[in-house]
């Protein structure tokens, strides 16, 4: 058990910055998710930890101890790898036992472990089996109980379940939540998939090439974006994002999408936010979420009015069973709505649509920061 | 109408097999069957007309002729003793060039002329690298242990040794370079995984990298165990000519002088016959082995 800090730590590569001066403190037993895109570094901050790339600049502690000089197999921590990375020629459960016939444990010990780990994961009928011979879950679970033997102090967890199949993940995605209850194990855990960060991290840290956008909780992360970055990439669909310009009509304040739309900022939102009035007359951007978009024909839990409603031409619908996405054209705004599927909302249709504005968020598009 | 083009030239396609089927025919089936008949008689070119069908008269010789047996035990010692060092030297070599190495791909060149070689080029190279009087390797090692006058390729104890370094300067990048693409064909996330279990350098060479390459291994090993008993005829033909006496006489020697300068074809034949017998089984034992494997 063990915190991991990460202290300004910068990676090169020749001329390229893969990560880019981070400041990370992971909390013990805490399940850590590094989410971006391909490319941004998530991979790379993980494989320094880990000990596998060295560290340009700055200090990762595990524990009070520095790593950075410290070999991987000397750092105590496990990790589990993409393309699960299992030894080809040995058995299943002399997978699990290498680390700790390595480490030169007694030979009931490792058996203990072995069994137990196997027990945990359901794999104790394959243990004599090898990897070829497994599916993708299966060999998912065995690299997990290669790294569940070890005990370590840290678990590091690079997209592990991006191999599998959508079912598979989405089982395996609790498994390994359920896991860490259990292990009480601090676990980095690294993925582009958004779904997974919001359901499996305790706080998500969510980076663009290199460099930190936003740590929190994953509903913080949701309702409350830092900046357009971190509110597209979070939420499926996506934000939709508009152009508008702030216009202030008595003590009311307005974004108006140059006659698309005039949605009326409620007076709450400006109250917590007074800097909102120093964007009087410029161009900002209207986020809002799909889902925070009703069609004003429905029953709905907020009053509609002329204030917060718009009307657009209905270009596609995508029935998806339990709701229906509608995807939208105001003059040449296009957007996306999550509906209740009793709309009757059909191709070519204009429809008005309300914006939950409790939900609205501005940003300023010069420097694409949350307003709020 | 395209049926019948397509009939024409489906005959047409045999027709030109019909040289390089001659050739095979008159050059290795008519002197495969020839000689495995000729083996059974006293044949010989230089009494035609006096020879007569013997039974197996040639292959019983061959088990109690003293000087096969010499030929048969240098071909392993020399198989052996070669295949092995190139071996460990390919593998040493190998490994240190598997990493990030500017100008790898010249590296890589300058290791294929040695295999590019004419083998009876190499043969005379060496033959004068090594001479006792004028030799480079005698000035060398003059200049720096003081010891004068090696008799490389004339002494009966040094011969061997020193076919045997030639055989490995020409297939050592064989070797060096096979094993270099399996290492680099290998994934790199398991030694990685290792590395985190803690295993040392050593330990991730034992027990992930070797058990990877053992296919690899199999194969190459096949290659080069063939390729030394039945091919090294011209090097050492030009270095010692199977001398002094007989310390260097391999198998294809003995058999090329038994048929073509004590012009015995029958028993030469005979003994050709049991060798490439030999051969094959050691070619079958290694292939069935590697289709064992599991992985």
């Amino acid at each position: 058990m063990a915190s991991v800090t990460l202290k300004n730590v910068t990676k090169r590569f020749d001329d390229v910055v893969a990560v880019n001066n981070v400041n990370l403190e992971i909390k013990d037993k805490e399940f850590l998710v590094l989410v971006g895109p391909s490319g941004c570094g998530k991979s790379t901050t993980l494989r320094m930890v880990a000990g596998l790339e060295e560290i340009t600049e700055g200090t990762i502690k595990i524990g009070d101890t520095v790593v950075n000089d410290v070999p991987p197999k000397d750092r105590d921590i496990a990790m589990v790898f993409q393309n699960y990375a299992l030894y080809p020629h040995m058995d299943v459960y002399n997978n699990m036992a290498f680390g700790l016939k390595l480490r030169k444990f007694p030979k009931d010990e490792i058996d203990r472990r072995v069994k137990e780990a196997a027990g945990i994961l359901g794999i104790e009928q394959l243990l004599d089996r090898k990897p070829k011979q497994l599916s993708g879950g299966q060999r998912q679970r065995v690299a997990l109980g290669r790294a569940i033997v070890r005990e370590p102090k840290v678990f590091l967890m690079d997209e592990p379940l991006s191999n599998l199949d959508a079912k598979l993940r989405v089982q395996m995605r609790t498994e390994l939540s359920k896991l860490h209850d259990r292990l009480q194990t601090t676990v980095i855990y690294v993925t582009h998939d958004q779904t997974e960060a919001m359901t499996m991290g305790d706080r998500i840290v969510v980076l663009r090439d290199g460099v930190i956008q936003q740590v929190d909780d994953p509903l913080t992360l949701y309702n409350k974006p830092n900046n357009m970055f971190v509110a597209g990439f979070i939420g499926s669909p996506a934000m939709n994002f508009l152009d508008a310009k702030l216009l202030k009509e008595g003590d009311k304040y307005y974004l108006d999408g140059a006659g698309a739309f005039k949605i009326a900022i409620p007076e709450t939102k400006v109250k917590e936010v007074p800097e909102i009035k120093e964007y009087v007359n410029k161009q900002v951007v209207f986020g809002i979420r799909p889902e925070d978009l009703t069609d004003a024909s429905l029953t709905h839990e907020f009053d509609i009015t002329e204030d917060n409603s718009f009307t657009a031409s209905v270009e596609v619908v995508e029935p998806m069973g339990s709701e229906i996405y509608l995807y939208l054209t105001i003059d040449d705004h296009s957007m996306i709505a999550r509906v209740d599927v009793e709309t009757k909302a059909k191709v070519g249709d204009n429809i008005k649509l309300g914006v939950d504005t409790r939900k609205m968020h501005v940003f300023d598009p010069e420097t694409e920061e949350a307003i709020f | 109408m395209e049926m019948k083009i397509g009939s024409k030239s489906n005959k047409i396609k045999y027709y030109f097999l019909v040289p390089a089927l001659t050739v095979l025919i008159f050059m290795t089936i008519v002197p495969l069957i020839f000689s495995l008949g000729v083996s059974f008689t006293n044949y010989s070119p230089t009494r035609i007309g006096s020879w007569s069908f013997i039974g197996f008269e040639n292959f019983i010789r061959t088990f109690t002729d003293s000087e096969i047996g010499t030929s048969f035990i240098n071909n392993v010692i020399f198989v052996v003793v070669s295949v092995t060092i190139e071996f460990v030297l390919g593998m040493v070599i190998a490994l240190l060039l598997n990493r990030k190495i500017r100008g790898i791909s010249f590296i890589r060149t300058m290791f294929l002329l040695p295999m590019m070689v004419t083998p009876v080029a190499v043969g005379l190279m060496w033959r004068w690298l090594l001479n006792t009087d004028y030799g480079l390797l005698n000035y060398f090692i003059e200049q720096v242990f003081g010891i004068t006058s090696i008799n490389w390729l004339g002494s009966y104890s040094l011969a061997m040794p020193s076919i045997i370094l030639v055989d490995i300067w020409k297939w050592t990048p064989f070797m060096i370079l096979s094993l270099l693409a399996g290492l680099q064909s290998l994934s790199q996330e398991p030694i990685e995984a290792a590395r985190i279990d803690g295993a040392s350098n050593w330990q991730i060479f034992r027990y992930v990298t070797l058990p990877r390459l053992k296919n690899i291994i199999f194969v190459i090993l096949l290659i080069r165990t063939i390729d030394c008993l039945t091919r090294s005829f011209d090097v050492v033909w030009t270095l010692t000519n199977g001398g002094p006496g007989l310390s260097t006489e391999l198998l294809s020697l003995r058999i090329y002088r038994l048929a073509f300068k004590f012009w015995e074809t029958g028993y030469a034949s005979a003994v050709s016959w049991l060798y490439l017998l030999l051969v094959i089984f050691i070619t079958t034992r290694f292939i069935s082995y590697l289709y064992k494997q599991e992985f």
